[in-house]
């Protein structure tokens, strides 16, 4: 879904750096397996940073080299060689580094072999499920993600007379309205000109609908929000429909009503662009960009985070689990060092470590509170550079300011369609949805776009016999 | 009026009543409906017992088949006689019956009135067809009610847009429905019979005391449809009934005893047809096995074609072609989708060294490392990315090009060129006030189009693609060489270098080319937005000043003057204003853009027979009229040409036949015909027309870099500025500030020589840079650049620039008084150094100081991005063009 721009050189950094401020003690001679270890990774593994100084660190404990083969820079590409790559049978690879929403598919084509063993108790009830798929476990859960709402703190208090985020989707769209109303107003009275240049307007909410994965992880959240069950097998059957054009609808409302057109060209870097410039006052984007943002407005003053608005019904506030997943490459030679590194890279302090760097942890005890949760054996390290994304400002040896507000959103977030064909599905919606998008609105979709999702997910082509009717 | 009587005929009266819902209220009354009206059919004459049929259906195909059944058995009348819910669009149209199974608004699980019902009994053998509807919105169907030539009634059990109370009286059926058994079991009193028109009257009185829910009347409707006869219903009567005549009961002795036995036969083979239907119909309802994973393809192809593919390539997943069954692969079960594409694209010449480097692309992608030793740095698995099962250039040239750059032997990729998918030829795009008179639109000469535009005439800018990153540019730079007179190119002929020097003279200075077409069209755009990259490369778009002439392909040209998306445009919400168009030229027998699938064999994969027949397949589907064609040509591509080998026109549809996409269509599709020697020729030849050029990278390395993850995005655009030097394009790469002055605000770090040839010590120290070679200090910026203009100037080359590649602490707040206004006078001196900026950071280009820099140097600015990289290397490519500076 993101596409971090990361440099292979970056990698011995860490290595030098690390080597120098706890020293290199080489471990225990190698075991039967030979060579190195082969980690093929699209995110950014590879540079500098929490991620790497775990593997480095892997490395000087057990005495067995890791070499990181790093993949195509989009997840698309990612996902294509490597699926292909082990469809065709080829693949010295260990250990992939997967997309959470990829692991039916790769389940189902054999290129990853079942993990073989339960997870322990310790990793998150809801990041275990993007792990699970035909009562198996196939992965370990290395980094999650769950969807955040951001808010201007200082500008609600101004002007919406309280400081505090709105409770459920429909106060979120009057409250951005009347405040952005009034903050454009005052903007306009100080203006020269009596006008509000484009670039300083503030627009109440940016989110990532840009036809790529993040509008179908926006439209499924949508649907969640209107009563879509994130666990129903079908898209078609009973109550779903209606949520799912509920939910794509009201999507729409919110571009037409309170977001920048320019939302339909945004993905989670050029969203959180414009937050951080001050031109939204709502945004719904992940943790790993509170680091970012944090850059340009200050935390807990000017902006903070909360979790997604609650669907009325039931008060749930379901957000979709991003992250990754290490796996075991089904046709790995090393299966041992594998294994060994998956467990080292997700082992309770090495999730203190990933929290405390700025990424989402999957393990319950990383969100203890300092004191009472496991430590991180990492050094500081100073002058850090920054991941993608994850960047700047480390919290070594504490929690980040959302980890609550986090570790909350993680409890009740969901993982998306677990299909074998989950990325066709997304291509259907991504598609549907944004012509959708995109029209002067008024017709229902959900009917054949459910119809195309269940499709999508059945594995199977179009049905072309039966030609959807306008209503009714 | 005369009445059609059906007695002795083969009729059939098919009742339909639904009155258990699994999502609808439940109708208890309609339970006794069909067996009161069964019971009332036999008495009427008509009908006998085994030609009543009773429905109940659950699922629409249920009352489909029985539709189909009766339709296709009655010869005489066939009444058709439906009682449960119904339900209408918001419009009020398009009746849906609702089964047992029907949940509202999911148009599959219902029974469409017009589509369905109506269509059926259109195609009835029935010599009459009457209709009886009961159900909530039954007078909407009258608004659909049609049929091309069967006789039909219908009978609405009330107006339109009303619902009706029913369904829950006691026994003995509903209101409707009791009094409609009464008419026809009893007859009507004065009546020897009782016909459709008695029926209606008779059942409209009957109702009078009844209200629909709307509180009005309730009032059974009727309609016909080509007949004004009347149709007899019942011969019940109160009166004395008359005996039945004979050639009736002749002819229902016939149909009765005699008939029935003739057609024995045929009743078996029917039987046991309809045995099997319902097997496959109990196959097709179990639950069909899961679908594994469909085989995925990886579809490589140029930036310009990508959209279009992407498209193409989910219908082709989606289509029945994807999924029909296929001899001797049995293995999928049915229906599944067999393969999946992913397309993804990347620059020419990163596709080139991907080629070239194949044993790398293939050693990372098998994780054994091997090709490591002979790195270049070129990285393929990363980008380009996945190894491509095939790979759909721009040109037959881009193949050729390709080809040319693999070792001759040993690769673990093989190249087949399929042929061309689709077409689109190459134009100039003049603008539409700047027409030079004299040239043909088509049919003229590169020599007649170089003229009329030329300062003499026209006086425009020509501005051309790169031909090292893009296919259009290469394409172009042949047809520019090898068909300037307009001749044809044959597959031998070598380009004259004085020509090309002369084309090359006419090919505009720097900022004329750019990564892609579609992103220098992107650059033309009038009134751009705040988004776009024209305006964010700090100059006012090229476009308003009405001398660009873009060359482009056609394709690329309409999209620009539909204001569809392009590039990283977004889609306008129309056409361009005719004066900001461009008009389509079409330089005499240069070859189209024929875009050739090439299929890439990998050596090594398990499923390379299966694979290599998934991409066939594909190759097929794209090319044939029934299937990627459409979608291929509906996005402004000419068709291939059919099996006959005549050039099929675009389809009504396409955008080319918009008036405003200033296409014509009577150019022709000159395909390629250039052999791969001469590919070689013209870019040589290219290569020499160029000035040998000198390209100074200047760095920003303090701290501050390393932040919000800008250093990636640096080091990755200087790194592709890296890929563009060689021996005639040799740099040199300063660093500032300086570790050993850091005091010093003027004192740069010279870390390669100017004037370097091998790309190898630029990789290192950015190696360096990457590793943490940074300088704890602030930048400052225009002292630095001072340093490098002053050293550039030294030297009266025309052919040079500086990249610099900062971020927004650019020192200012130190700044000595003056530097400013002394760096703006130097740049401004001659000869002219363009200074291209590549800034990270927030604000980007917007900002007096750099919209300045760019100004006063004649350079541009690029603000950080996914595409700053390629979109630098544009700029940069331009730098060595042989062009006149100072146009």
């Amino acid at each position: 879904m993101r596409s971090p721009r990361t440099t292979w050189p970056a990698a011995a950094l860490a290595l030098t750096l690390t080597a120098a401020v706890s020293g290199c003690t080489a471990g225990p001679g190698p075991g039967p397996e030979k060579g190195p270890i082969v980690l093929a990774t699209g995110s950014d593994l590879s540079s500098t940073g929490v991620r790497q100084a775990l593997i480095r660190a892997f490395e000087r404990r057990t005495g067995r080299s890791v070499r990181i083969v790093k993949l195509p820079d989009t997840a698309d590409g990612q996902r294509s060689q490597l699926l292909a790559a082990g469809q065709s049978g080829s693949g010295a690879y260990d250990v992939l580094n997967l997309d959470v929403a990829w692991t039916a598919e790769f389940a189902e084509a054999g290129v990853i072999r079942p993990w073989g063993t339960s997870l322990d108790g310790d990793f998150l009830d809801s990041v275990v499920k993007t792990v699970e798929y035909d009562d198996k476990v196939w992965a370990v859960p290395f980094n999650t993600d769950a969807g955040l709402l951001y808010y201007r703190k200082d500008i609600l208090a101004k002007y919406g007379h309280h400081p505090q985020p709105p409770s459920n989707w429909g106060q979120l769209k009057d409250l951005a309205t009347a405040v952005t109303a009034a903050y454009n107003r005052e903007l306009a009275r100080t203006a020269e000109d009596g006008k509000v240049p484009e670039d300083k307007k503030m627009y109440g909410m940016v989110a990532q609908l840009r036809p790529y994965e993040g509008l179908t992880v926006n439209t499924l959240e949508s649907a969640w929000a209107n009563g879509g069950d994130p666990d129903a097998a079908s898209f078609t059957k009973g109550e779903q429909v209606g949520a799912l054009q509920l939910g794509v609808a009201d999507l729409k409302d919110r571009l037409d009503t309170i977001m920048p057109h320019a939302a339909v060209t945004m993905d989670e870097t050029e969203s959180r662009r414009w937050f951080a410039d001050g031109r939204a006052l709502f945004m719904r984007n992940w943790p790993v960009e509170y680091a970012s943002v944090a850059e340009k407005l200050t935390p807990g003053v000017k902006f903070d985070v909360a979790e997604l608005p609650a669907r009325p019904a039931d008060g749930k506030r379901m957000s979709v689990l991003g992250g990754q997943n290490l796996a075991i490459s089904a046709g790995s030679k090393r299966p041992e060092g594998a294994r060994a590194l998956i467990e080292a890279l997700t082992g309770p302090a090495s999730e203190r470590c990933l929290l405390e760097r700025g990424f989402a942890a999957t393990r319950d005890s990383a969100y203890r509170e300092a004191g009472k949760a496991p430590v991180c054996p990492l050094p500081p390290e100073h002058g850090e550079h920054g991941e993608h994304g994850a960047t700047g400002q480390p919290w070594p040896g504490q929690q980040p300011p959302y980890t609550r507000t986090l570790y909350a959103a993680l409890l009740a977030a969901e993982p998306r369609p677990r299909s074998a064909h989950y990325q066709t599905f997304s291509k259907v919606v991504q598609i549907r949805v944004s012509e959708y998008l995109g029209s002067p609105g008024g017709t229902a979709i959900a009917d054949e776009l459910a119809r195309e999702a269940d499709e999508a997910l059945s594995g199977r082509g179009a049905q072309r016999t039966r030609r959807p009717a306008e209503d009714g | 009026m005369s009445e059609y009587d059906a007695r002795g005929k083969l009729n059939r009266a098919l009742l339909i009543g639904v009155h258990d819902y699994a999502t609808l209220t439940r109708l208890p009354a309609v339970e006794d409906n069909i067996a009161e009206l069964s019971r009332a059919l036999t008495a009427t004459d008509l009908f006998t017992a085994d030609e009543i049929k009773p429905c109940r259906p659950t699922e629409p195909e249920e009352l489909s088949q029985a539709l189909k059944t009766a339709a296709g058995e009655a010869r005489g009348l066939l009444l058709v006689y439906f009682s449960g819910h119904g339900w209408v669009g918001s419009d009020g149209g398009d009746l849906q019956l609702m089964v047992g199974g029907s949940v509202p608004r999911q148009s599959h699980t219902t029974v469409s009135w017009q589509d369905a019902v109506l269509s059926c009994l259109d195609s009835a053998r029935a010599e009459r067809v009457v209709i009886v509807l009961e159900c909530c919105y039954a007078g909407n169907a009258g608004g659909a009610f049609h049929s091309h030539r069967k006789p039909m009634s219908l009978l609405m059990a009330a107006q339109p847009n009303r619902r009706i109370f029913s369904g829950e009286e006691p026994a003995g059926g509903t209101l409707f429905t009791r009094a409609l058994v009464q008419i026809v079991e009893n007859g009507i009193p004065g009546r020897r019979f009782v016909t459709f028109e008695d029926l209606v009257r008779e059942l409209r009185v009957r109702l009078a005391g009844e209200r629909t829910p709307m509180g009005d009347v309730w009032e059974p409707r009727s309609a016909k449809q080509n007949t004004v006869d009347d149709v007899v219903l019942s011969f019940a009567t109160p009166e004395a009934r008359l005996p039945t005549p004979p050639r009736v009961r002749l002819r229902r002795l016939f149909n009765q005893h005699v008939r029935p036995r003739l057609k024995l036969l045929l009743a078996l083979v029917t039987a046991l047809a309809l045995i099997a239907t319902g097997l496959v119909v109990r196959q097709l309802l179990q639950p069909l096995p899961n679908c594994p994973p469909a085989l995925e393809l990886r579809l490589l192809t140029a930036p310009e074609a990508e959209p279009t593919l992407r498209q193409a390539a989910f219908d082709y997943e989606m289509s029945e072609a994807n999924t029909r069954p296929l001899q001797g692969e049995g293995d999928l079960p049915a229906g599944c989708r067999r393969a999946q594409i992913t397309v993804y694209s990347a620059a020419k010449d990163q596709i080139d060294q991907g080629f070239a480097a194949a044993v790398r692309w293939q050693g990372e992608a098998l994780g054994t490392g091997q090709g490591q030793q002979d790195d270049k740095g070129t990285d393929p698995l990363y980008r380009p990315g996945p190894q491509p099962d095939l790979w759909i250039p721009e040109s037959t040239a881009d193949y050729e090009e390709a080809r040319r750059g693999m070792p001759p032997a040993g690769s673990p990729a093989t190249l087949h060129n399929t042929g061309p998918v689709a077409y689109s030829p190459l134009v100039v795009g003049i603008p539409a006030g700047k027409r030079p008179a004299d040239v043909e639109r088509v049919g003229a000469s590169w020599q007649d189009l170089l003229t009329g535009t030329d300062s003499g005439h026209q006086d425009l800018k020509l501005l051309r693609p790169s031909p090292v990153l893009s296919g259009t540019g290469l394409l172009h730079t042949i047809g520019l060489y090898l068909a300037n007179d307009g001749s044809h190119i044959g597959s031998a002929g070598s380009p004259d270098p004085a020509l090309a020097e002369g084309a090359e003279q006419r090919l505009s200075a720097p900022g004329s080319q750019y990564a892609d077409s579609t992103e220098l069209l992107c650059s033309l755009r009038p009134a751009t937005g705040p988004d776009t990259v024209a305006t964010a490369t700090g100059q006012a778009p090229a476009g308003r000043d009405d001398r660009s002439a873009p060359l482009v392909s056609e394709k690329s040209l309409a999209d620009y003057n539909l204001g569809r998306a392009i590039g990283s445009c977004p889609a306008l919400g129309g056409p361009l204003a005719p004066d900001d168009r461009y008009v389509a030229y079409y330089p005499k027998n240069v070859p189209a853009l024929d875009h050739p699938l090439i299929r890439v064999d990998w050596r090594g994969a398990t499923d390379a027979t299966a694979r290599q027949a998934a991409v066939d397949r594909f190759a097929d589907w794209l090319r044939a009229p029934d299937g990627g064609r459409p979608v291929l040509t509906a996005q402004g591509y000419r068709p291939v040409p059919g099996k006959d080998g005549t050039d099929p026109a675009p389809p009504p549809g396409s955008p080319l036949r918009s008036s405003r996409a200033n296409a014509d269509l009577d150019a022709p599709v000159i395909p390629f015909t250039a052999g791969t020697d001469q590919v070689a020729r013209v870019l040589d030849g290219y290569d020499r027309a160029q000035k040998p050029s000198r390209l100074l990278l200047l760095m920003d390395t303090s701290t501050s870099m390393a932040d919000d993850g800008k250093l990636p995005v640096a080091l990755g655009a200087a790194g592709r500025a890296l890929e563009m030097v060689g021996a005639r394009h040799t740099y040199g790469l300063w660093t500032f500030p300086d570790r050993a002055h850091p005091g010093d605000p003027d004192a740069v770090r010279r870390v390669v020589r100017l004037g370097t040839v091998d790309p190898a010590p630029g990789k290192a120290a950015l190696d360096r840079i990457a590793k943490g070679d940074l300088v704890d200090h602030g930048a400052a910026m225009e002292e630095a650049l001072t340093a490098a203009v002053r050293e550039m100037k030294k030297s009266s080359g025309s052919n040079q620039a500086i990249v610099l590649i900062m971020d927004e602490d650019d020192g200012r707040l130190r700044r000595a008084a003056g530097v400013e206004q002394r760096l703006t006078a130097l740049l401004k001196e001659k000869p002219a150094v363009p200074v291209l900026t590549l800034v990270l950071g927030k604000a980007g280009c917007d900002t007096f100081v750099l919209q300045g820099l760019a100004g006063a140097s004649r350079g541009q600015c690029v603000p950080g991005g996914p595409q700053a990289p390629d979109l630098l290397a544009g700029l940069i490519a331009s730098i060595g063009t042989a062009g006149k500076e100072d146009r």
